[in-house]
């Protein structure tokens, strides 16, 4: 029975994979919008994304963006959420929402975090009283947010940790799972998801990912990552993990979002990620354009009366000079919001791209542009080109025209 | 502070004017005065007449606080003038004048005209450093000096539509007489030296220049700075010396001010535009419009939201709605005009910033979500403010044109004071 309402949540249908590698494109349908995968997920961490309207999020074509359960249960708090009707309606964002289940921040932003068997107890820092964030604890504050895709609470272990504690992790992460799915109270509205751990260890990973498949839930997150860990350890653990992962249901690829780790984990088999980069880096002047960065405050921009990228068609782009935005960047407010909208843009054109290219089986030449693009010396870095080439990507030098 | 180094070291003329710059020469008409508000027109500055009396979107560096084109677009009947400080472009005059198009097409804002002024007046202007050289004017990077060549330079890169000549305007009303007479003499002095450098300046000869009306608290430099004003060419006038801008701005009281004012109005030519910029609150601005004052700005709603909150205050004359607006008590450092969203009373409260308003944010959001983001600092708490408060404001300006029109002045004067009066 669970089964069968939980279909109804999530539909997953995969439109084209790539011949040589594991892309996919796909279509993942949600109670509030229809996602096309790979998709890169914009974070908007209180109820907002910072500096932007819903609206003008909906404009530039975004279809799920994030919320994060650690800041929406403090303020402002489940009960709110509850009596508005949930954080779509509380915000003005009628298309899908996806939380995380608050571990990550609790042990990243309280240091006195400690992990017991029970949840993860830490103090609360207004008041300094004892907290405890259990798994049931974590699917009520999302049940009353109401993601369209919820998660569950993970034993989040520093990525560069190793021995007994990972795999300790591992396996909390697993019984926390099934407390988890017990907990969670609408999942004909709502998909859980389980999060592969296991460090940096293969055959944690392997096994963790083994067990969370005998679950019925309608996709995986591979958790744990993006830490500051070697990138060559990055992405044999992605791999490793979608290499266990159904075909049939979406992996999420969490806290990934620079352009190059989407492009090489798109090619590794994952279809959603999320990554507060592009947005934060707009906040301190930074653009992203297909070879790099702008750091607009810098004086190169003074007297640079072109848009960020003359290809790109955001409000921002369609009006703005470089040089105005290096007269406001970093200070002033309207700066952010017109560099985020910038930013969001082009991660999401740059997944438009990467699914186009899919479609007509044509997702390794879109690596090799993209690589030529954005390294035209060629000197790519090693552990993408392993990466690419592990999945039958073979780069070649930029041509020289 | 220094100097911004390129503004200094300009000193050749500004190249040629090119075709498509306006090249006109303001008229101003008084069509009515009632109880001494005056109706009026302003035509030849852009291509529409422009009504007054009139308010100027208030700006930092050359946008709309907060919002971009975009988000602004969203607010219906923006006014086609908008005010830019000198000190917060003086930083960029550099690429301003190179980009050749002046400041409003620079920001992105191509369809503004702008009106080019000394001072901000959203934010406080920090009181003692003029100089018989120069008048401080600030920005993000502090204090700039702005010399008359300066601010020359930096008017022809800008390409207003009417620009203040420099005064000294910094006469705080605890001011000495001494210090009152030094921004007189100070203030001819810029003036002259502003005159003669516009005639010299291709691009500024057939810009109107208004001239700054000083004499601070004092009637008798009032009157002297006047009648020198009177005998020069001036296209209008700009009322300083009164105040410093910023949210102290609400506190001023224009009856204190009026007889002042008459002595500079008395000396000067009737038929020519008057500003008076600055936060003035619904009240103030009513006694502004009946001592004859045409010219205004939007900082009064910028300033509001400032502090987290949304304007509330009715101007249309239905009971209904004013009982059920001002039925709420008032706390904290709340004016009588607004609601300050940052109280608790708001988290649960999932109504519109105010029942029936039809802007953008009232439609989309509630009172919670914006109380929401002002807790947790959030920068859409501004955006949404900001298109409220400025919606709001306009309403209120537009009412106040519907009231001149059809003699209702003093009832919308009544309506605001009776809000004042219940709430303050």
């Amino acid at each position: 029975m669970a089964a069968s309402i939980a279909k109804r949540a999530l539909k997953f249908e995969v439109l084209a994979e790539c011949s040589k590698s594991k892309a996919r494109t796909s279509k993942i349908s949600l109670v509030h919008a229809t996602v096309d995968a790979p998709v890169f997920m914009p974070v908007g961490t209180q109820g907002t994304l910072k500096g932007m309207l819903p609206e003008q999020l909906k404009q530039l074509g975004c279809q799920i963006m994030l919320g994060n359960t650690y800041h929406l249960g403090n303020r402002p708090g489940p009960e709110i959420l509850d009596e508005v009707g949930g954080l779509h309606k509380f915000m003005d964002w009628d298309r899908a929402l996806l939380t995380d289940s608050g571990g990550f921040q609790m042990v990243s932003l309280l240091k006195l975090a400690e992990i017991t068997e029970e949840g993860v107890e830490f103090e609360a820092p207004h008041d300094g009283s004892k907290l405890l964030l259990t798994p049931e604890k974590s699917i009520e504050i999302q049940n009353a947010i109401g993601a369209d895709i919820i998660m569950q609470l993970d034993d989040v272990v520093h990525t560069l940790t190793t021995g007994h504690r990972v795999e300790e992790a591992m396996h909390r992460t697993i019984r926390w799972l099934d407390r988890c799915i017990a907990a969670h109270k609408k999942p004909e509205l709502q998909n859980l998801f389980p999060i592969v751990q296991g460090g940096l260890n293969p055959e944690l990973r392997k096994q963790c990912a083994q067990e969370l498949i005998k679950r019925d839930v309608n996709g995986f997150a591979i958790g744990g990552l993006s830490g500051g860990e070697e990138k060559s350890a990055f992405w044999r653990m992605v791999s490793t993990s979608t290499d266990v992962l159904p075909k049939e249901k979406p992996r999420y690829l969490m806290g990934v979002g620079f352009a190059l780790d989407l492009v090489v984990c798109v090619a590794l088999g994952c279809d959603m990620f999320d990554c507060v980069f592009p947005t934060r880096t707009a906040r301190f002047g930074c653009a992203l354009v297909s070879t790099g960065q702008l750091q607009l405050k810098k004086t190169e921009f003074k007297s640079d009366f072109r848009p960020i990228d003359e290809n790109c068609e955001c409000s921002t782009c369609k009006k703005y000079t470089r040089a105005y935005l290096h007269t406001i960047a970093a200070h002033e407010a309207v700066a952010a919001s017109l560099i985020t909208v910038h930013n969001v843009c082009f991660m999401l054109n740059l997944m438009k791209s990467i699914r186009e290219s899919i479609l007509v089986d044509k997702f390794p030449e879109f690596v090799q542009n993209f690589m030529s693009v954005r390294f035209p010396t060629g000197e790519y870095p090693s552990w993408a080109i392993e990466a690419l080439s592990s999945v039958n990507i073979q780069l070649s030098p930029p041509s020289s025209t | 502070m220094a100097l911004p180094y390129r503004l200094r070291s300009i000193t050749k003329p500004f190249e040629p004017a090119l075709e498509h710059l306006n090249r006109c020469t303001m008229r101003f008409t008084v069509q009515q005065v009632r109880n001494g508000c005056r109706l009026g027109s302003l035509t030849d500055l852009g291509p529409q007449p422009l009504a007054t009396p009139l308010w100027m979107m208030y700006t930092l560096q050359g946008s709309a606080p907060y919002l971009t084109s975009d988000v602004l677009s969203k607010i219906s009947d923006t006014p086609s003038v908008m005010i830019v400080p000198n000190g917060h472009v003086s930083e960029h005059y550099d690429a301003i004048q190179k980009y050749n198009k002046g400041i409003a097409a620079f920001a992105s804002l191509p369809e503004k005209l702008v009106f080019a002024s000394m001072q901000d007046p959203g934010v406080a202007t920090p009181t003692g450093f003029n100089t018989n050289k120069g008048v401080a004017v600030w920005g993000r990077p502090g204090k700039t000096e702005m010399t008359v060549e300066m601010h020359t330079r930096l008017t022809e890169a800008l390409r207003p539509c009417v620009y203040q000549a420099m005064f000294d305007g910094d006469t705080p009303k605890d001011a000495s007489n001494k210090r009152m007479k030094k921004s007189v003499d100070r203030s001819i002095q810029f003036l002259d030296l502003c005159l003669e450098e516009k005639k010299k300046s291709e691009v500024l000869r057939d810009v109107p220049m208004f001239a700054g009306i000083v004499g601070g608290y004092n009637k008798y430099e009032r009157a002297r700075f006047a009648k020198e004003v009177s005998k020069r060419d001036v296209s209008g006038y700009s009322i300083e010396g009164f105040h410093h801008n910023g949210s102290k701005v609400e506190e001023l009281k224009i009856s204190e001010i009026s007889d002042l004012l008459q002595i500079s109005l008395n000396e000067l030519s009737e038929d020519k535009p008057r500003v008076f910029t600055g936060a003035l609150p619904p009240h103030s601005l009513l006694a502004a419009i009946k001592l004859g004052l045409d010219i205004f700005d939007l900082s009064y709603p910028y300033v509001v939201g400032e502090r987290g909150s949304a304007l509330t205050f009715n101007y249309v004359f239905d009971a209904q709605t004013q009982e059920q607006e001002l039925s709420h008590s008032v706390e904290g450092e709340e004016g009588p005009y607004e609601m300050c969203l940052k109280h608790k009373r708001f988290a649960r409260d999932f109504g519109p910033l105010k029942q029936g308003c039809e802007c953008y944010t009232c439609v989309h959001h509630s009172r919670a979500y914006v109380h929401h983001l002002l807790e947790v600092s959030e920068l859409l708490a501004p955006i949404l403010l900001t298109i409220h408060n400025m919606q709001h404001y306009i309403g209120f300006t537009q009412q106040i044109h519907k009231c001149l029109r059809d003699d209702s002045f003093d009832q919308l004067q009544m309506l605001i004071e009776s809000q004042r009066t219940l709430k303050g």
